[in-house]
């Protein structure tokens, strides 16, 4: 669906894209993950073809997207912040984007409005936050895309209407085939409902696979060895913290490997549990420098 | 693949339209009041001159009040259209619909040009009901004034679209309109008041080059209404169809610009990467301006020419050169979008601007080229007039351009005597040479004896003619009034004054007889300060002459001295004296 190829962005002399490749499956769920200036919006600033590379290339659905309204017409974007025209209401965002969207359905759009109850007729200045989110999934789902890009897309929901919203997403994804692509700080939910993650720093991606190869890729080791027994050598450790006996390591590498190589050095205790996304997230940044080596978890 | 949406976007259109409504709503409601408004308030005014007046008024409002309303509403609408695309958010909106770049400016720009020809029409139709049906004249004044305010919107529209894409700042849009509306005339403006200031004798016109380049000057300049007919209500065609197609020009460049730009640029001063270095330039020469304004201000209360002392010159050098680095670390401010812009490299680029600046100066105040003292040579020289406090001439004859020429050079050669003393006079000559006009403005202290060769100058023969003739040969019918007032003083000191107002062929005797050979005799006519009354008896004659070609009138006032023994016998022998 999507094909990011060695693509460069940079402002005033800061390169906010760095050689960034990136793939996205057809019918993936992708979480693009990263501390804060990664670059990812700027990434789904390209995706959506608001943003022209300075090099590389920047393919949706076989075909560049900057200035392709073919490809655009297939691609729902909502921001971190959802822009409406002030004073517009969301019946009038709707109708505005009807008329430029060829494959927005109403019938769909009707239906939305029985999952998502905000009456469209009020101007969006005096909708909440939350509220405002929710028009903006309803006419970013009526649109019909084959692409949704979602920049921190729960922000300003409660918890009943997340599940409800990110249900219709997904409802879309079974049904419609509908590729996802959303950029969350909040990893718990993003391990919810992605299928593939990608890893940004410093406009880079520096990991990118589905969940389940990433997650059996690193685990959680809580291991106790006998006095003076060291841990047996070749294990890829990217962190390690101990109370008292008891040491926790995070290794990268096949979870059965590690286990046996372990299990060979005769510890008195050993348990392998899996990582959450979160720790993945924590732990492979820790490896490229960013500062959260003495973190605790 | 393709969107049926993606050059033209009529969603985006209708939403832009409507969104600004209060915006077109304001500028239909100031045609109203333009143009139907007074006519209907005039119904009743029915007099037989009362079609030409209004044909005039048509005319006149579409020629000036065009230039007016179609000049500051068209940074406005630009400022609405385009203001989208002026903040990070809603740049990236629009950006991400399905419509290409041409799509959303076109779009954009069809929904001001669109709408302001839509209340152009709306405009239109009551006055030409008016017109016909009640005050029964042609609809062609209406109809013109349509099309001029049309080729107005596509002029100055077409600059303000220009100016939107230059910038990505909603609040620079206004600023840059105003630079490409005034800025060329604005910087030789400068010029040449500096010039003033730094070279002794230095005039000119203030705006001698820039005004044609300079649309709302130049449209208020060449675009006018006369009474001849109806082909030539409006004269200035060219001129409006020129500007209009340089807003053509200028709206397909911006549609260019567009295309290119950088959609991070949003709320960026300078949208484009080229324009940075213009813009601090320019935000440097505005800096420049403003200190040399303080100057003018605080250091010589508005005297320009004052500047010519020497301290006063380091006080200007030293304002402008603060000016112009506060105005460069100003627009370097605006640019970047942060206060932390004073580094070492900031400092030498200002630092070499202001050098230069200050060497060019310096260079014209010593003048190492002589240029000061360059005149035209008197075999070049047609006429010469002088201008000083005390009035003026025009010489044509030989011996007295060289007189002329001799006393300007003793001004130049007592420049620094006369840049002495706070009470000035000043001296203006201009040369009409084979090749074009020369002219040169000097002051000169009180004491100067310049002042005396001035006043000798002035009291050439050929001078009090040119002075109190016209410049046509007067023939009977010529003066439309002449009043004599005579002012008498009987023994107790007490003031008896009369008056006398002549007919025409009275008027006409006594200025071929009395006046006209006075004049050339040189018995009258002289600047004030060789007028000599005997205190008991004194007559002023005021004549109003009017050119019989050109139809320009002239009035002046003949003191009679009394040596003016031609003039006298005539008042003698009509019995006012």
């Amino acid at each position: 669906m999507i094909s990011m190829t060695d693509v460069v962005k940079s402002f005033d002399g800061f390169r906010a894209l760095d050689g960034l490749n990136m793939d996205v499956p057809d019918g993936s769920v992708y979480g693009l993950v990263g501390p804060n200036g990664a670059g990812k919006s700027t990434a789904l600033r390209h995706i959506t073809g608001v943003l022209r590379q300075d090099s590389g290339s920047v393919q949706v659905l076989g075909q560049e997207v900057f200035e392709n309204p073919g490809v655009k017409s297939c691609i729902a974007c909502i921001p971190d912040e959802v822009y409406f025209f002030p004073s517009a209401s969301g019946r009038e965002m709707k109708n505005f984007y009807k008329g430029i969207y060829p494959g927005f359905s109403e019938q769909r759009y009707q239906r939305l409005g029985e999952a998502l109850q905000v009456d469209d007729r009020l101007p969006m200045r005096k909708l909440s936050r939350g509220m405002q989110k929710q028009v903006a999934f309803r006419i970013a789902l009526s649109l019909m895309p084959k692409l949704l890009v979602l920049d921190e897309p729960v922000d300003g929901l409660d918890p009943v209407m997340r599940r409800q919203i990110m249900s219709l997403v997904m409802e879309d994804v079974l049904e419609r085939g509908l590729t996802v692509v959303i950029s969350s700080h909040n990893l718990r939910e993003l391990e919810d409902v992605c299928d593939h993650v990608g890893i940004m720093n410093h406009g880079r991606v520096i990991l990118e696979r589905s969940l389940s190869d990433l997650q059996d890729n690193i685990a959680k080791v809580l291991v106790a060895m006998p006095q003076g027994q060291l841990l047996p050598q070749g294990l890829e450790i990217l962190h390690e913290s101990s109370t008292g006996r008891l040491r926790t390591l995070i290794v990268r590498g096949d979870r059965e490997a590690i286990a046996e190589r372990l299990a060979a050095a005769g510890p008195q205790f050993m348990d392998i549990v899996p990582l959450t996304l979160e720790e993945i997230f924590i732990y492979e940044l820790g490896g490229a420098d960013y500062a959260v080596k003495d973190i605790v978890l | 693949m393709q969107s049926k949406t993606s050059y033209f976007s009529f969603a985006l259109f209708k939403k832009t339209v409507g969104r600004y409504m209060p915006l077109w709503a304001a500028y239909l409601l100031v045609w109203f009041l333009l143009l139907p408004m007074p006519l209907i308030t005039n119904l009743s005014f029915q007099n037989p001159g009362a079609g030409d007046q209004i044909i005039f008024y048509i005319c006149s409002v579409a020629v000036k009040g065009g230039v007016v309303v179609l000049s500051l509403f068209s940074p406005l609408a630009a400022m609405a259209v385009f203001g989208g695309f002026c903040s990070q958010r809603s740049a990236a909106a629009l950006c991400s619909l399905p419509v290409k770049r041409e799509g959303l400016f076109l779009s954009c720009y069809s929904a001001a040009m669109g709408t302001m020809t839509a209340c152009n029409l709306i405009i239109l139709l009551p006055t030409l009901l008016i017109c016909c049906l009640f005050h029964r004249i042609s609809p062609a004044p209406a109809l013109l004034w349509f099309l001029v305010v049309t080729l107005l919107g596509l002029a100055f529209f077409g600059i303000a679209s220009f100016a939107f894409s230059t910038t990505g700042n909603i609040l620079a849009i206004p600023a840059v309109y105003a630079l490409l509306n005034a800025g060329p005339i604005a910087i030789e403006a400068l010029l040449v008041l500096i010039c003033y200031a730094v070279s002794y004798g230095y005039s000119a016109d203030l705006f001698p080059i820039t005004d044609r380049i300079t649309p709302v000057v130049d449209l208020m300049m060449r675009v006018n209404y006369n009474y001849e007919g109806v082909g030539r209500m409006i004269v200035g065609w060219r001129a409006l169809a020129g500007w209009a197609l340089v807003g053509l020009l200028l709206s397909a460049a911006a549609l260019l610009l567009f295309r290119r730009r950088q959609m991070e640029t949003a709320s960026d001063v300078a949208a484009i990467k080229v324009f940075k270095p213009v813009f601090r330039v320019l935000a440097a020469i505005c800096g420049t301006g403003c200190g040399y304004i303080v100057f003018i201000i605080f250091w010589l209360q508005g005297s320009l020419s004052d500047a010519l002392r020497p301290g006063y010159l380091t006080a200007m050098l030293a304002l402008c050169c603060f000016g112009m680095a506060a105005g460069w670390f100003c627009g370097e401010m605006m640019i970047k979008k942060t206060l932390k812009v004073f580094s070492l490299k900031g400092f030498v680029k200002v630092f070499c601007m202001a050098a230069a600046f200050c060497a060019a100066v310096v260079l014209v105040y010593l003048d190492p080229m002589g240029i000061e003292r360059r005149l035209p040579e008197a075999k070049d020289i047609e006429w010469v007039r002088v201008t000083s406090y005390d009035g003026w001439c025009e010489l044509h004859e030989e011996e007295n351009i060289a007189l002329v020429l001799e006393l300007n050079r003793s001004v130049v050669d007592n420049k620094v005597t006369n840049l002495q003393g706070d009470y000035r006079n000043y001296i203006t000559f201009l040369y009409r040479t084979s090749e074009g006009t020369v002219r040169k403005s000097y002051l000169v202290s009180e004491d100067s004896p310049n002042n005396q060769q001035t006043v000798e100058i002035l009291n050439l023969p050929e001078s009090v003619y040119s002075r109190n003739a016209p410049s046509f040969e007067v023939k009977d019918g010529d003066i439309i009034t002449c009043n004599i007032i005579t002012y008498r003083s009987n023994e107790s000191g007490e003031a008896l004054t009369s008056h006398y107002e002549a007919d025409r062929s009275e008027a006409y005797d006594l200025w071929k007889n009395g006046i006209l050979p006075d004049l050339r005799e040189g018995n009258m006519g002289f600047v004030e300060d060789q007028y000599v009354s005997d205190g008991l008896l004194s007559v002023d004659i005021e004549m109003e002459f009017c050119d019989p070609v050109s139809g320009d009138t002239r009035y002046i006032v003949y003191p009679v001295l009394p040596e003016a023994s031609n003039t006298i016998a005539w008042l003698q022998g009509a019995g006012i004296i």
